[in-house]
């Protein structure tokens, strides 16, 4: 993973509500500044910073060395390192209460390899603690990691590792390691005596599992000494010889002994200043975040007022009349007042159907995270405005025109249950899910359609990994503009105009495969007026739980065509299947409305499973488009407040030398809802996907729009995992 | 059409009827008895000291306030206010401020608060009734359920004792009440100190007249009283 070649992310997600922020790792730093512990909900307990540090690789460890430790469960950290020239920038994240992975970025000056004067290396790193020192236990905590462990990397070591706490301020570590943590005073090889060496300029990216663990291995150790819950003092002996580094004169390895002090800011920041090496400073910044220690608490949002009871049918009965539904005049003025009520709720109503006794309103939130809130809400302005005759409310949501599901509920269950103290399990077993029925004309309100929108706002674009320019940016302004002739039929666009910026600098790197994607930055020199999207689309519920989309126009910078997609979803299910076929041509690299001859017929047969404990997969099977046939699989990690972090491989038939640096299509992603930082309800998310490098082979078109997140969001999976919120 | 609805309304048409009145006397006694009334619930994050409930019944009564008013203290919060009656549901007395925060209590004793930062969710009110109902030294388990850092419920059972103290005279608002002291202690397992301990004064008939009850951890202590005219 190194060497030439265009390094871009492919900032994905076009979706207007999930706004794309590149960048984001360093805006939260400073979004960010002091965090509240999560605290015992019972006892208001925040426990002080965990006790785990991170080490210059963004590993929970010493200070270059790992040790066995963990962070809490769901750590999302960031660390930036520097000492003799290297910088390590890292992004990690605690997948499971054990098992963590991190990617890296490093740069090291005057190391000069493969023709560039700083040398620039992405890499990933996994770990699993296998054993967890128990409180009063004897065992200590006992970790594996493989370091770099996707390609021959410069990184590249592995290791076994034992951490146990002697004392409440004291935590001693020692381990073996391999590979680069193996070439320090080595003791021996005891698996296998031979180990493939860093060849630098080399595709890497392939799992080398016929290195791991062989060749010389060598002892490390340390000890880190916690006089306060923010002062820390560690000790290490370092196993590492950085035998390329100093064979360049990067810097003089003098000692294996390290030194620091470190001191815990606030409960987000640790900062570090080490001697390091004999020879050397070092410096190290951790920032750490985590979805359940939201910068400010969902608790400060404004509450509703308590649910609305009907009166008394036995002392006003004349109040229970179901007269009204032949009043003319009550579908226009109950309409009025039903949107003016669930606009003020940040939703919007699209739809409606008045009986005596049974009321369905057809909703688009555009407020509230959590699908259950919105619910919640919505019901609450159905029983300010709703007479008392009318006792089942149907509340149906809407994505885009698209009827995702319909929420059945009594509304005696509501007025009854919201002041019990189980209110949220017992209302829970109470509602009805279903799937929704295409709108029908007559309900729609009057006048909604057809509706035009648009919107101006500034845009920014990046790209990552450049060997010439780590980080390149656009900066310009965006509008965009929808309109919905009738629910689920809609023209979307959006123009860009740059300001600023210097992504035309972008490399483009030859490709032995056709340039569907390493073309990227020919389309970057376009600083003028660009047409970013224009399509025409149709989504709706086609019955029997099967949903369809279909999407002509220019469906991204790079191509435009045809795509029409099949999903079938039952709403209680946790499996869901999907078929979705795209002609695509590639677009003219001046972002006007002509093509290049380049055509492809593409598309994948996709399975998706909710494992119900938040982790979501996804497997994609079919044609790419470079014509390429293989298979992408995708694991996110989402969090009851929308936080998702997740990682994707994509597998063809491609060889790894026809698919160049990296070998094959591979990246993470991430998105956190900005609700998280402000407290205040937002349906806006900030994030990105970034890979390492971006090539031709396993390349997908980003449709806009597609069904399954749309259709996913509204069923039962996902409303259950925040239900909690129903009478928020 | 909506009586309980109506409560509030009725309280606001009422200032709002003297206000109009051109009485000029009557109306800035009413616009003070509600300023009185509104305390310091909902100014944070303003920097003047938060107002106090200091209406008295005579002033209640003058801003046509005659349905019971829940005055409600929060140590923490440094706050005190008073919330009027406004809904009935199935035991459960919701007690809303005029600016739209809830407390809800059940015979007395608290069940939730709404819109108070981080919230007492809930608390199982009914074992406590019923030990109070008996009277004598009671043991028994009340559900507390809190929201955790995602926003889903956490349910804790704590194991309680309630022993009656001694009878004292308690002022409300100016008025005496013969009442029944009773503390009551509850405890969580694995936590070696008490969740916390609450105190009751229970007049004759059952009501309770003035307590300090937990309302969550980070809310800490609410000192209630109940005001009826």
């Amino acid at each position: 993973m190194r060497g030439a070649g265009v390094h871009r992310t492919s900032g994905q997600g076009g979706r207007a509500r999930r706004a794309i922020l590149p960048g984001v790792v360093a805006g939260l730093t400073l979004l960010a500044p002091t965090m509240p512990v999560p605290a015992d909900t019972l006892t208001g307990y925040r426990p002080p910073a965990p006790r785990t540090t991170l080490n210059f690789y963004g590993s929970p460890g010493l200070i270059d060395m790992p040790s066995a430790g963990v962070m809490p469960d769901g750590e999302f950290s960031t660390t930036l390192s520097h000492f003799g020239g290297i910088t390590r920038n890292t992004l990690s994240f605690q997948i499971t209460p054990r098992l963590s992975g991190a990617f890296r970025y490093s740069a090291t000056e005057g190391l000069n390899l493969a023709g560039f004067e700083t040398y620039f290396d992405r890499s990933f790193d996994i770990r699993y603690q296998v054993l967890q020192q128990r409180e009063g236990g004897w065992w200590p905590s006992v970790a594996v990691g493989l370091q770099d462990f996707v390609g021959t990397g410069i990184y590249a070591g592995e290791y076994i590792v034992a951490s146990r706490s002697v004392s409440d301020t004291l935590t001693v570590t020692g381990g073996v390691g391999w590979g680069r943590l193996g070439s320090y005073n080595a003791f021996g090889s005891p698996f296998s005596e031979t180990r493939p060496s860093f060849v630098a300029g080399d595709t890497g990216g392939e799992f080398s599992a016929d290195q791991w663990f062989r060749g010389p291995a060598a002892f490390f150790g340390g000890v880190e000494w916690q006089p306060t819950d923010r002062l820390g003092f560690t000790v290490e002996y370092s196993s590492d010889a950085y035998v390329t580094e100093t064979g360049q004169g990067v810097f003089e390895r003098r000692s294996p002994w390290n030194f620091g002090v470190d001191y815990q800011v606030n409960r987000s920041l640790r900062m570090g200043a080490y001697y390091m090496y004999g020879s050397e400073v070092g410096v190290n910044f951790a920032f750490s975040f985590n979805p359940a220690r939201p910068a400010v608490p969902p608790s400060f949002e404004p509450t509703p007022a308590p649910f609305a009871q009907r009166p008394d049918r036995g002392e006003a009965p004349e109040l229970w009349s179901t007269d009204w539904v032949a009043d003319p005049a009550a579908r226009p003025g109950l309409g009025e007042r039903l949107a003016e009520g669930l606009s003020a709720e940040g939703q919007e109503l699209q739809a409606f159907d008045l009986g005596a006794n049974t009321v369905e309103i057809r909703i688009e939130n555009n407020r509230y995270t959590a699908v259950a809130q919105a619910l919640g809400r919505s019901a609450r302005v159905m029983a300010e405005v709703l007479p008392p005759s009318v006792e089942t409310f149907r509340i149906t949501l809407m994505d885009d025109g698209l009827p995702v599901s319909t929420m059945i509920i009594r509304r005696s269950d509501l007025e009854a249950l919201e002041q019990e103290p189980d209110a949220v399990g017992a209302l829970q077993t109470l509602v009805g899910l279903t799937a929704a029925t295409p709108t029908e004309e007559e309900d729609l309100v009057a006048g909604l359609y057809p509706r035009f929108d648009w919107s101006l706002r500034p845009y920014t674009r990046a790209s990552y990994f450049d060997p010439d320019n780590p980080i390149l940016m656009n900066l310009g302004v965006r509008l965009r503009g929808s309109y919905e002739f009738r629910p689920g039929w809609r023209v979307d666009g959006a123009l860009t105009y740059r300001l600023v910026g210097n992504l035309d600098q972008a490399r483009v790197s030859p490709s032995a495969l056709p340039d569907v994607r390493t073309s990227g930055a020919r389309y970057e020199q376009n600083d003028g007026i660009a047409l970013e999207t224009l399509t025409l689309s149709h989504a709706r519920p086609l019955g029997n739980d099967f949903y369809g989309r279909v999407t002509v126009g220019y469906l991204e910078r790079m191509y435009g065509g045809i795509s029409a997609e099949v999903l079938w979803r039952p709403v209680t299910s946790r499996l869901a299947l999907g078929a979705e076929v795209n002609y695509v041509m590639q677009r003219d690299y001046d972002l006007g409305l002509g093509f290049r001859d380049y055509d492809v017929v593409m598309g994948h047969v996709s399975a998706y499973y909710d494992m119900s404990n938040g982790y979501h997969l996804q497997l994609d099977v079919g044609r790419y488009l470079a014509g390429d046939w293989g298979a992408t699989i995708a694991i996110d990690r989402e969090f009851a407040n929308g936080w998702s972090v997740g990682a994707f491989m994509t597998l063809t038939d491609v060889s790894a030398e026809e698919f160049g640096e990296g070998s094959f299509d591979k990246g993470i992603r991430f998105s956190i809802p900005v609700s998280w930082f402000t407290g205040q309800p937002s349906r806006r998310a900030v994030g990105t996907t970034i890979r390492p490098v971006t090539r031709d082979g396993g390349a997908r078109v980003h449709v806009p729009d597609r069904l399954y997140d749309r259709v996913r969001e509204g069923h039962l999976g996902n409303i259950d995992d925040q239900w909690a919120r129903v009478w928020r | 059409m909506k009586p309980l609805l109506a409560c509030l309304a009725c309280l606001v048409l009422a200032s709002c009827g003297a206000l109009g009145g051109g009485q000029g006397d009557n109306a800035s006694t009413a616009a003070q008895a509600l300023n009185m009334l509104r305390g310091g619930l909902f100014n944070r994050g303003d920097d003047a000291a938060p107002p106090q409930f200091t209406a008295t019944r005579a002033s209640l009564r003058e801003a046509g306030i005659t349905g019971p008013v829940l005055v409600a203290r929060i140590e923490t919060l440094g706050i005190s206010a008073g919330l009027l009656q406004y809904q009935e549901v199935r035991g459960a007395t919701v007690w809303r401020s005029l600016d739209g925060d809830t407390i809800t209590t059940a015979g007395g004793l608290l069940r939730n608060t709404r819109g108070f930062g981080t919230d007492l969710h809930s608390l199982e009110t009914a074992p406590l009734a019923q030990a109070l109902a008996e009277g004598g030294e009671t043991e028994y388990s009340r559900l507390f359920r809190g929201l955790d850092g995602l926003s889903r419920v956490e349910t804790h059972r704590l194991y309680c004792r309630l022993e009656p103290q001694t009878r004292e005279r308690v002022d409300v608002l100016g008025r005496g009440y013969d009442t029944q002291r009773y503390q009551e202690t509850c405890n969580a397992q694995d936590r070696p100190a008490p969740i916390f301990v609450n105190t009751y004064w229970q007049g004759a008939g059952g009501t309770i007249w003035q307590s300090r009850q937990w309302a969550g951890p980070v809310l800490g202590y609410v000192e209630l009283e109940e005001v009826r005219n």
